[in-house]
């Protein structure tokens, strides 16, 4: 304090003449118009100056902040996601089609014989039974043979005995699939009459003629197709969507009015048996 | 000293009214206007206190200002030259310094160290106050040129007052 007042003492002009000059120039903006927009101009420009800088701090803290809450955002959707995909209480279910989707894991699968088969780890306890559809996200999987408890067995369509019902998706014609027990990426499409016009990559969906599987689930696509004289189909090689060699997460189709579709279809096969 | 006191005051009102209402009517080609109530500060005696100099400078430009509605452009350049007046004083000093018991005029110093202290101090005044006037640092060729300019005017219309007022006294 002591040597603040001994500076004031010893550079009293010095700090008369700067108050007076600082009352100068305050005067001076506070009564001439022109100063005063001159000046506030001035130090617009400076605030402006620093207020960017804060706004642009602020907005680079508020962007780190913004990912996190993205990124943990992003983590509860996908567990949620996962939760629905994957856990039996949160089947998805397809209303308008009448169809629920019940997640399922492969835990064994066989490619290389000729009666290839799965095995998924959701049986009787998850409503599954036996002719209902299996589905990859990518395609076609195969249909429900047998059902235990907690796990089903299933044909794929790369199994010799394995027949779906498939068409061409661009123009309707309808055949079965065929496996010939060889590749497990390639299968034949029967059935298809050699008079309609195909080309190499089509696709081969699902035709949706039963319960099993509803209508356009794919297949594969087209890669080649041939013909043999006196023979009224072609001969229709099909590269599947599925690859069954790296299958993990499936789908089980359940077809919610199953039971309806059994009985009227009993009901012709009674009729046509009397 | 009363009588020396007296001459300030006198002085101080003179150049005042002669300013308001005479030269600040000037205004010579538009950038010209010479402003001679500094003649006030440059004759203040060579020991008055700092303080009292400052102070004086300030009510010189404020009540010019207060005349001319031009609120505090002139108090601060009249306070700036009051303040730096003795550092001006001392690069156009003689050899052996400012003898005592003499004023900064021209009945006791020559006309080349009066054109000397007074463009300078007049130079810096007028420099202040233009650039009080604008507020800003753009365009400073146009400003020292109005600086030179209006410095010349002032400083012969204040060497024609020391001329007038001094040398004929050191000739008697």
């Amino acid at each position: 304090m002591r040597t603040v007042l001994k500076f004031i003492i010893r550079q009293h002009n010095a700090i008369i003449f700067l108050l007076l000059e600082t009352l100068c120039i305050f005067l001076t903006i506070k009564n001439n118009e022109y100063h005063k927009n001159v000046s506030f101009s001035f130090f617009k420009e400076i605030t402006g100056q620093v207020h960017s800088a804060y706004y642009f701090v602020k907005k680079y803290i508020g962007t780190i902040e913004e990912n996190k809450l993205l990124a943990e955002e992003n983590s509860r959707l996908r567990t949620l996601l996962t939760n629905v995909l994957h856990d039996s209480t949160h089947h998805i279910i397809d209303l308008k089609n009448n169809i629920q989707y019940i997640p399922a894991k492969v835990v064994y699968a066989t490619t290389r014989t000729a009666n290839n088969y799965l095995i998924i780890d959701k049986g009787l306890n998850d409503s599954i039974l036996p002719d209902m559809g299996v589905i990859s996200p990518n395609g076609i999987v195969g249909i429900v043979k047998d059902v235990s408890d907690n796990f089903s067995t299933v044909l794929p369509i790369i199994n010799i005995n394995a027949h779906i019902s498939a068409r061409i998706k661009t123009n309707s014609y309808f055949g079965t699939t065929v496996w010939d027990g060889k590749n497990s990426q390639i299968i034949y499409l029967a059935d298809i009459p050699y008079h309609i016009k195909l080309n190499k990559g089509d696709t081969v969906i699902t035709s949706g003629f039963s319960t099993i599987f509803p209508e356009g689930i794919e297949i594969g696509t087209i890669v080649e197709f041939d013909y043999n004289e006196g023979n009224d189909f072609y001969n229709i090689k099909v590269q599947l969507k599925t690859d069954f060699n790296k299958i993990n997460h499936v789908y089980v189709i359940r077809h919610l009015l199953q039971k309806e579709y059994k009985q009227i279809e009993q009901i012709i096969k009674n009729d046509k048996q009397n | 000293m009363t009588n020396r006191i007296d001459k300030h005051i006198i002085r101080f009102i003179l150049l005042l009214l002669t300013q308001v209402y005479i030269l600040n009517n000037v205004l010579f080609l538009n950038i010209i206007n010479p402003y001679i109530y500094i003649y006030f500060i440059l004759l203040l005696p060579f020991n008055i206190p700092t303080f009292l100099r400052i102070i004086l400078g300030f009510i010189m430009g404020f009540s010019i200002d207060l005349f001319t509605g031009s609120m505090a452009i002139h108090a601060s350049a009249t306070t700036f030259i009051a303040y730096f007046r003795p550092f001006i004083l001392s690069l156009f000093a003689p050899f052996d310094g400012y003898e005592k018991n003499t004023e900064p005029t021209l009945q006791y110093y020559n006309l080349s160290w009066w054109l000397k202290y007074a463009t300078t101090t007049t130079g810096i005044h007028h420099f202040t106050l233009f650039l009080m006037e604008v507020f800003h640092f753009k365009n400073m060729y146009f400003l020292f040129l109005k600086t030179i300019l209006s410095t010349m005017l002032t400083v012969f219309l204040m060497t024609l007052l020391q001329l007038f007022f001094y040398k004929s006294k050191s000739n008697t």
